[in-house]
């Protein structure tokens, strides 16, 4: 019953962390799929997120309006940052470099503010569950919870609703929406703050799971782009499934592997299969 | 005198849906100019870009110079002595017309500095950008950015140039200056070291295609309707037919002018 | 043509007067200012080998530190197998090119953005193998280079000599019809096949060659400093190849290395600038110059010039 157990606990949590990448793929493609820019900064809003969560409960005593306040923090951050991408969005590469600077500066600010010694937050709540002899955490139930919550409301908001008409018809041709007289700019700045929200909440959720450091923004990063590839860049929600996809492997792997030798194998895996996706296209 | 140079059989190109080209056995022999006209839509784009390799035929078959060039792709095609001439020009937009030009006359003789710069300046003289060698590409108005890649075209040393709609949005000399330039350097007599063996072209304008071209071919729906030479052409049954349900204005030459 | 040869000639002169400059630096700076201007060139070096890759051949990539870090263990394994140091620095060379050849074959063919993932996710794994592979590496802590210390001016001399060797081989390529090549496919890819350029052998050259130059100033540094680390392989390398070029300009031999002098000679005399704030300055540097003066230095200098040039002719 040992395998049993730690199959299940492998799988819970790769459920748990799967959902957290679906957020943050869904944040990167829904930026993506607006401006055709890959936000490398993607990864410091997640950061700047879980800081943010550090900086409520040291300050408030709690966690949980982090939970609220730091979407819109970092949704404001993202608009500001995509109203710097906005002239040069034609050029992808350079765009990318600018959010490339975004990043380091964002870091380099954390760096500043907290230094690197790896902080910690407490759960907000102990309690766990025990199944097949395993204890789970009823705070990693929640966050699944609440990304997937969120993950539907965002499926609403694009399918359903007259925002999401907007962001979908601008990503599709944005010369045509601006003639029907869609206000592209500011469609593509609340585009870019929704990613970013989605990124920042996701480091809120994340804040009492692991240690923040400053560079925990690109290690993410690099992840989460990863899965946008596999996914199809722009592919809400193929990615989201490539998502629980990887962090299911992710957590079994090292369930049974060293972490670290998991992380190599994952990786270079990643490289492969865009390799392979790339095919011969020059 | 007069060897097979380009040819195609039973040339066809479907979309998902429709014909685009629909069975087009078609030749041009050295020393000759083509002129192909018709409607739009019918698929005369498609058919120069099936012979340049940037589309891929359906069925059939293309040949240059004996050679079977059917499955070949853009770069083989160029490289075998084709030269593309789109309606928009394809230009090295940041580099200088002197860049742009030495990149095209040094493809396949990388190490021959001084004769490439010879090309180069002799490239410049015959379209008239001498003015502009050091100018950035993306600065030049619409009629010298096309003379600059009908600059580019002939840098290869092509045997075959196609050209699509080579007269059309652009000013009047520009225009004028590349209609002077094709129907030179077409002509066997010419001893211009830029002198191409044949070429097809795309146009609307009932004058260029009369002042350049050998025989004139009429597509439509994907089929070749007609052809001829010019004044044979105007004269058969298919294109009075085709004049009179495609008639929309015409200049004050009296030359007719398709809807574009 | 009037122009460019007296371009040209400003140019060789310039060169000429820097290099005499550098060539006698060593008289009369003291020890900081010759280490400083030793490592000056070597980020500047290093710096040249992204722009070669990226302002050059247009390939946006992240992986410069992996190159950085083989280059630096080639010099240690080079000189532990006995090798001397001018076959060792041969050696790291050679072993960068190759290790440059053989992934830039296997990743050129990806686009733009999915390029970079695969350059930034293999700095990132390469990092974690050395780290993890201490036997091999020394991890973090690092090894020791062999060989005794020659002093900082034989060090300076051989970093300066092999420098301009470098940048002159670097700028005779560029202004060679390959660097056309080169330039030609960086600015419209699918014209310059129509012409029969191969893009891919164009890339994978371009490539190869920046890692021989990124590996050979690990290799230097390595060899200067005495030491290889892990830490070599670390992004933040890559992260400083870009910001440096970028600040000094792109698609131009120059300017790495105004952008690595300058930031290299705040970071070491500017105090408040070593550790914390150095991230967050060059974060923000990149986004000024990019948003602000593409050119970088070379283009605000270049302005200057024609400006300078155009009142004196009137």
């Amino acid at each position: 019953m040992e395998l049993i157990s730690q199959i299940s606990f492998g799988l819970f949590n790769g459920a748990v962390w799967g959902s957290v990448l679906a957020l943050l793929s869904s944040g990167l493609n829904v930026v993506f799929g607006l401006m055709g820019t890959v936000n490398v900064a993607h990864g410091s809003f997640y950061m700047i997120g879980a800081f943010t969560s550090l900086v409520v409960f040291k300050g408030l005593g709690t966690f949980w309006p982090s939970l609220a306040i730091s979407p819109l923090v970092v949704g404001l951050l993202a608009v500001l940052v995509g109203a710097i991408i906005r002239p040069v969005r034609g050029k992808t590469l350079v765009a990318v470099m600018i959010t490339f600077g975004a990043m380091l500066t964002l870091q380099g600010s954390a760096l500043i503010i907290w230094g690197s010694r790896p902080r910690r937050l407490p759960l907000p709540f102990m309690e766990s569950f025990s199944v097949f002899g395993s204890g789970y955490s009823y705070y990693r139930l929640l966050v699944a919870a609440i990304s997937g919550l969120v993950l539907l409301s965002l499926w609403f908001l694009l399918r359903r609703s007259s925002l999401g008409v907007l962001l979908r018809a601008t990503r599709a041709d944005s010369q045509l929406s601006q003639s029907i007289g869609i206000p592209v700019q500011k469609v593509n700045l609340i585009g870019f703050g929704l990613g970013g929200s989605l990124a920042g909440l996701s480091g809120s959720l994340m804040a009492p799971l692991v240690s923040l450091t400053p560079d925990m923004g690109l290690r993410i990063f690099a992840t989460v782009f990863l899965i946008v590839i596999l996914g199809g860049l722009g592919r809400i929600w193929r990615a989201a499934l490539v998502a629980f996809v990887f962090a299911a492997t992710r957590s079994l792997t090292t369930a049974f592997l060293d972490p670290t030798k998991g992380l190599i194998l994952t990786f270079s895996i990643a490289i492969l299969a865009i390799l392979f996706e790339s095919g011969t296209g020059e | 005198m007069s060897e097979l140079l380009l040819s195609t059989r039973n040339l066809r190109k479907d979309f998902s849906g429709f014909s685009a080209i629909q069975g087009i056995d078609f030749s041009l022999n050295s020393g000759q100019v083509k002129g192909v006209m018709g409607p739009n839509g019918a698929g005369k784009s498609t058919f120069l870009k099936l012979l340049s390799g940037e589309l891929q035929p359906t069925d059939g078959e293309i040949w240059l110079k004996g050679e079977t060039i059917t499955e070949s792709g853009v770069e083989q095609v160029s490289r075998a002595g084709v030269s593309y001439l789109p309606q928009r020009p394809r230009l090295f937009r940041s580099l200088t017309v002197r860049e742009n030009l030495t990149g095209a006359a040094q493809t396949g003789q990388l190490l021959d500095v001084s004769g490439v710069r010879e090309t180069v300046e002799r490239l410049m003289e015959l379209v008239g950008l001498k003015w502009s060698a050091d100018k950035r590409a993306g600065e030049l108005p619409g009629g010298e950015g096309r003379l600059l890649d009908l600059a580019m075209a002939l840098g290869t040393r092509p045997d075959v140039l196609l050209a699509d709609e080579p007269t059309a949005g652009i000013d009047e000399t520009s225009a004028g200056r590349i209609v002077q330039l094709l129907s030179d350097l077409s002509r066997p007599s010419s001893d211009e070291k830029f002198r191409f063996e044949g070429m097809v072209f795309v146009e609307h304008d009932m004058s260029v295609l009369d002042d350049l071209a050998d025989e004139i071919g009429l597509l439509k729906e994907g089929k070749l309707l007609a052809e001829g030479e010019p004044e044979q052409l105007r004269q058969s049954e298919t294109f009075r037919h085709y004049a009179d349900n495609h008639r929309t204005s015409g200049d004050h030459d009296g030359n007719l002018f398709t809807n574009v | 043509m009037r122009w460019s040869s007296r371009a040209l000639k400003w140019k060789v002169i310039a060169f000429s007067v820097l290099s005499a400059y550098l060539a006698v630096l060593p008289i009369f700076a003291g020890r900081f200012q010759l280490v400083l201007f030793t490592e000056i060139l070597i980020w500047g070096t290093y710096a040249l080998s992204f722009d070669l890759v990226f302002g050059y051949a247009g390939l946006l990539s992240f992986g410069q530190s992996i190159f950085f870090g083989i280059g630096g263990y080639s010099i240690l394994y080079g000189l532990k197998l006995g090798f001397g140091p001018a076959l060792s620095l041969t050696f790291v060379f050679l072993v960068a090119c190759i290790a440059g050849l053989v992934i830039g074959a296997a990743i050129v063919r990806a686009k733009g953005s999915r390029f970079f993932l695969i350059t930034l996710v293999g700095s990132i794994l390469f990092y974690i193998l050395a780290t993890d592979n201490s036997w091999l590496t020394g991890g973090t802590d690092g090894m020791v280079v062999p060989g005794k210390f020659l002093g900082l001016e034989r060090y300076y001399y051989l970093v300066l000599g092999i420098t301009l060797v470098l940048v002159g081989l670097v700028w005779l390529l560029v202004n060679s019809p390959i660097g056309l090549g080169l330039k030609l496919i960086r600015d419209n890819r699918e014209r310059a096949r129509l012409l029969g350029y191969s893009v891919k052998k164009f890339r994978i050259l371009a490539f190869s060659i920046g890692a021989g130059i990124a590996g050979l100033a690990g290799g230097l540094y390595g060899y200067t400093t005495g030491f290889v680390s892990a830490g070599f392989f670390h992004w933040t390398k890559s992260a400083d190849a870009v910001v440096w070029t970028v600040l000094g300009g792109t698609g131009t031999v120059v300017g790495p290395f105004l952008g690595a002098a300058l930031l290299t000679f705040v970071k070491n005399t500017v105090s408040a600038l070593t550790g914390k704030f150095y991230t967050a300055t060059i974060g923000l540097l990149l986004i000024a110059t990019i948003t602000l003066f593409p050119d970088g230095i070379t283009g605000i200098l270049q302005r200057l010039l024609e400006k300078i040039r155009g009142s004196a002719d009137e």
